[in-house]
């Protein structure tokens, strides 16, 4: 279930201890990244999903366990390599300000390339798109369905012709059911991962109690009803 | 029999509580005005134990109301004639947890004192480490950036010698004038009795040069730029910016805070040499119209009055003053968190120890240039 050492995982954790004050977050938490899937990272408010998308990113240090990344730890990668290896979008945006559009796209390129500037935005557009793992913190929040919808197929298509392995931290059941390859739900402080059918079938109490909302269960339906894993976003 | 006014009630203004044998009848509104009074007079008119509520005549029922009557009902009360709208409303929150919250336990005043300066003298300890981490750090940056002047950013440091210094040069210019005329009616009041008036030169030329013009010039940078640092920088961190930057691989102490410390290491004294200029060129004015002492006059007077070692002394400082300031206003700017609130207090924050920060300094510098007679 949790992916075992095939030699796929592209990332892994191990032993994750994250703790706040008295309030432990994450316990001893493992899992595992597989190369070029879709993961979804679920869980109920405060149960500790952006603080694990940051320990993958290697912005946050774990009080105890490993990231690995490409089978390395993610604290001794150089800033530049963890840059090419993982790319974050965090959930405001964070775009740069003081910074216009094109500038925000460039920066990251101007730092670790020394070409000059037209070869620069020539490879915008590759590199912008390199990084072997993607993270998303909540890409869908704030936005209406339709937009919701497009960012839902865009993260499809990037992982089917890039072969980008995405991991997506959500509330949103649409994008858990509808796009993610395997879910990954977030209950005292462990996970319980699987693909959607295993998930539904989960006896964990942590897992049926995140899928026994109205919401849970009505995108669930609408899941099964679309054929579960066989029909799915721009597979069609 | 009673009856109360029910002012936000349109049909019927008066709720009526008719209490008789083991049942009480209301009739009339039942909401937030007459809810009190309602209690009240089934309290007075009703006897004790359960009685039989029979509601039909009641006209409008709102949240408050509904819970009168779950109190009730939980008394063992029965209500009777409710109509559909109202017993839904009802039955709503009879299946709600209604239990009042538990009241938070306070310590008593004394401890509480206690608890208070413990905590203070803990977060004065974390904050004594932090900043000499943090220092530790920016230097070991600077030291990169040393080694490897390529990486020095000269279009970010051009722009915040622009902000830090050009823009600062009126307010430093007017402040210096000012502090120059204070000190000189002040010299001025206090010789005249021993006839030493005429020595109010030598004080007005020896503060400024000193301690006056470096210690206002420290102070208004401190609560300007060291703001602006702190409120730029924490703008970024509120937006995940800087965590951003670092997921690019980017360091945010080499990007940020680099550039503004030397920025400030290179406006601040200058500023002060500025502002030097400017407190002498207010003794001239002063002296002019107090002494009666001519500009031919006071430039001699002034010469022979200062050393170079009294505009170095004042010089000398700016730069130690101008890594205070901006290690302070980068720090709190990278210790927000999420919220805008957080950049406000972290900002108050920048500002109050940088300028208190400076004070600190420019005391242990007197001391120091009083021990090795400078």
């Amino acid at each position: 279930m949790s992916g075992g050492n095939e030699g796929g995982n592209i990332m892994s954790m191990r032993g994750i201890v994250n703790r706040f004050g008295n309030q432990t977050v994450h316990d001893k938490l493992d899992l595992d990244i597989v190369s070029g899937e879709i993961l979804g990272i679920a869980g109920g408010s405060g149960s500790g999903k952006s603080v694990l998308l940051r320990t993958l990113a290697g912005l946050h240090q774990p009080q105890a366990g490993k990231v690995l990344a490409g089978g390395r730890p993610v604290a001794s990668l150089l800033p530049a390599e963890r840059a090419a290896f993982i790319g974050v979008l965090f959930q405001q945006g964070a775009l740069f300000s003081s910074l216009s559009v094109a500038d925000n796209i460039m920066l990251p390129m101007r730092e670790h390339t020394p070409l000059a500037p037209d070869q620069q935005a020539a490879l915008a557009r590759a590199l912008a798109l390199d990084p072997r793992v993607l993270l998303l913190d909540e890409p869908t929040s704030g936005l209406d369905p339709t937009s919701a919808g497009d960012i839902d197929l865009l993260i499809r298509q990037l992982s089917d012709s890039l072969g980008v392995t995405v991991v997506v931290v959500t509330h949103d059941l649409n994008t858990l059911f509808g796009v993610c390859d395997r879910v990954a739900v977030l209950a005292g402080g462990k996970v319980t991962v699987g693909t959607p059918a295993m998930l539904m079938r989960d006896k964990n109490e942590g897992v049926r109690e995140f899928l026994s909302g109205t919401r849970a269960i009505a995108a669930m339906t609408a899941w099964s009803d679309a054929g579960g894993n066989e029909k799915r976003l721009g597979h069609n | 029999m009673s009856s109360i006014a029910s002012p936000q009630s349109l049909s019927s203004t008066r709720l009526t509580v008719t209490a008789g044998e083991g049942r009480v009848r209301l009739t009339g509104p039942l909401d937030t005005a007459t809810v009190a009074e309602a209690g009240r007079a089934r309290a007075t008119s009703a006897s004790a134990g359960k009685h039989r509520v029979e509601l039909a005549g009641l006209t409008a029922l709102d949240t408050a109301g509904a819970m009168l009557l779950c109190t009730w009902q939980d008394g063992g009360d029965t209500l009777v004639g409710l109509n559909a709208d109202h017993r839904r409303l009802v039955k709503l929150l009879a299946g709600l947890d209604r239990s009042a919250p538990v009241a938070a336990v306070h310590s008593p005043g004394w401890r509480r004192f206690f608890i208070g300066v413990g905590h203070a003298g803990a977060a004065s300890l974390r904050d004594l480490v932090d900043f000499i981490d943090f220092t530790g750090r920016a230097a070991a940056t600077m030291g990169q950036l040393l080694l490897h002047p390529r990486r020095l950013r000269p279009a970010a440091i051009a722009r915040h010698v622009t902000e830090t210094g050009v823009k600062a040069l009126p307010i430093v210019g007017l402040l210096a004038v000012m502090i120059s005329v204070v000190i000189a009616y002040q010299g001025v009041a206090q010789l005249r009795p021993y006839g030493g008036q005429a020595l109010t030169i030598n004080l007005v030329a020896v503060s400024v040069l000193r301690e006056m013009a470096v210690l206002i010039t420290a102070i208004l940078v401190a609560g300007r730029s060291g703001a602006a640092f702190a409120a730029e920088i924490g703008v970024m961190k509120a937006g995940e910016e800087i965590d951003a930057l670092k997921v690019m691989g980017l360091d945010p102490m080499e990007l940020l805070v680099a550039p503004r410390l030397i920025a400030l290491m290179l406006t601040l004294p200058l500023l002060t040499f500025f502002a030097d200029i400017m407190g002498l060129i207010g003794g001239a004015v002063i002296s002019q119209s107090l002494l009666d002492v001519s500009i031919a006059q006071y430039l001699p007077r002034v010469r022979a009055a200062v050393g170079s070692s009294d505009l170095f002394a004042g010089l000398i400082k700016a730069p130690v003053f101008a890594v205070a300031i901006a290690v302070t206003g980068c720090m709190h700017g990278l210790r927000v968190k999420g919220s805008a609130e957080s950049v406000g207090a972290e900002t108050t924050r920048a500002v109050v120890k940088s300028i208190f920060l400076v004070i600190v300094l420019d005391a242990l510098f007197s001391i120091f240039f009083e021990r090795v007679g400078i």
